[in-house]
């Protein structure tokens, strides 16, 4: 090792503490900085170099490093997002939380000719802001940041694990079946984003259905019953009512226990629910009332509506306790608690009928 | 009400005996607050709980959104009228119960 490549090493073992302390904190600000921007990503990862990895960089970059604030990956981060216009929106976001080193950032995906496939992925170089109340000591700190879709990780991870650092080298048949991949995962990113895009414009759809109570013929599924939980009027009039027998607090919660539970009881669209809600509402009342009233408890789910709503029809079509345990083990797949709560249901019922015939 | 914490190979159980209500709840809330970064499965052990109060059903939803984006939590051992509670506020759907 020469003189040079020996004052970098020094240089690293003497900054590692720091870097390994500015890891932490860029770590924390892109969290933070995805979850207030609602972007879900599926990591953020963090690394400061080996000694052994910066050795063989110096070998292999003679010329290109002479000092060691040549070096800007000392500490590497990376952001690894689902949809590849993920990728620019985080690019700004990086933009506006650090400083940029414009100069040594590169975008990739420019880079590559147009009839190429490779590597696709976002990189900044980057610093603290100064006067932001960071630590003195980890300003001037240049670090990295790579933004890339799983799938172009997934291409680059399995690239880079077969020891292909670069193309040089690399037999022809090889190169061409890595370029074969990456144009696939790139159609794959694209296609991904089709289908985030097709879910929105699905639920967006449905949603005005059923405000504009157009949904009639809108089939039971896991966004519509969603939608039509949070934005039916009458449902939620009733899921309210509900909620008044001891002044409650509502959590929302995800109706897909009830998909199959519906499906049993023959109400397939939302407007087949909405006649099941209509015939049983004031059953599914009285109910809900005999179980909650007196109890004190002041937090329901907001799946109870549904619950009772569905325990009434129950009782109004006259199903037998072996059917309503069989209803209920859709959702409960221990036969013991399932038998337990049909057995409950049918005292419940009971005493309802006895007390409507006392007046 | 008593709480005790075992590791069992990867997984935290926690063991909750008595009455979770207004007075207790903040107790179970702190091991949810302190948990140690590694446990990623949680086992909330109901055998020797009696009764669940709002305030101890709003411990559990807290514990349950936390842990449902680290790892898991999963009740067991939980007896009927408890059951008869989480059952009628819909608790049910919510949390993941084992006999």
């Amino acid at each position: 090792m020469n003189i040079k490549d020996r004052m970098i090493i020094e240089e690293y073992r003497k900054q590692k503490a720091d870097f390994e302390r500015l890891g932490d904190v860029v770590h924390q600000i892109m969290k933070d900085m995805l979850k207030d921007a609602h972007i879900m990503v599926n990591a953020v990862q963090h690394r400061v170099k080996e000694e052994k990895s910066l050795q063989g960089k110096l070998y292999r970059k003679p010329d290109e490093l002479q000092k060691f604030s040549d070096l800007t990956d000392i500490l590497g981060t990376r952001i690894i997002c689902y949809f590849a216009d993920d990728v620019d929106r985080i690019g700004k976001l990086i933009e506006n939380t650090f400083e940029i080193d414009w100069e040594n950032s590169t975008d990739k995906r420019a880079l590559l000719k147009a009839d190429a496939f490779g590597y696709l992925s976002l990189h900044y170089i980057c610093l603290l802001p100064a006067n932001a109340g960071y630590p003195e000591e980890l300003l001037g700190k240049k670090f990295e940041v790579q933004i890339r879709t799983i799938l172009q990780h997934a291409w680059s991870d399995v690239n880079h694990d077969l020891g292909y650092k670069s193309e040089f080298g690399v037999p022809r048949e090889i190169v061409r079946e890595f370029a074969r991949l990456a144009g696939l995962m790139e159609i794959a990113d694209e296609e991904f984003m089709h289908v985030r895009d097709h879910v929105k414009e699905y639920t967006q759809d449905t949603r005005k259905k059923i405000i504009e109570d157009e949904a009639e013929d809108v089939l039971i599924n896991l966004v519509s019953l969603s939608e039509y939980m949070l934005h039916n009027k009458k449902m939620r009039a009733f899921l309210q009512k509900l909620a008044d027998i001891e002044n409650s607090e509502i959590t929302e919660i995800d109706p897909e226990n009830y998909i199959n539970q519906l499906k049993w009881l023959k109400v397939e669209t939302i407007g087949d629910l909405h006649r099941m809600q209509e015939r049983n509402e004031k059953l599914a009342f009285e109910l809900a009332k005999k179980t909650l009233e007196g109890s004190e408890l002041d937090i329901l789910s907001s799946n109870v509506a549904l619950r009772f709503l569905c325990r009434a029809e129950l009782i109004q079509g006259k199903y037998s306790e072996n059917e309503v345990t069989e209803f209920i083990m859709l959702t409960v797949n221990i036969r013991e608690r399932a038998e337990r709560q049909a057995k409950r249901l049918m005292r419940t019922a009971d005493a309802l009928m006895k007390d409507e015939k006392n007046g | 009400m008593t709480i005790n914490l075992e590791k069992k190979n990867n997984e935290l159980w926690i063991e909750v005996e008595g009455r979770l209500d207004t007075n207790t709840a903040p107790a179970l809330e702190k091991v949810f607050t302190d948990l140690d970064v590694e446990m990623k499965d949680v086992v909330l052990d109901m055998n020797q709980l009696e009764y669940i109060s709002s305030a101890g059903l709003r411990v559990l939803l807290a514990a349950q959104k936390k842990m449902s984006k680290i790892g898991s939590l999963k009740l067991v051992g939980v007896c009927d009228s408890v059951m008869e509670i989480f059952e009628m506020t819909g608790f049910d759907d919510i949390l993941t119960i084992e006999e």
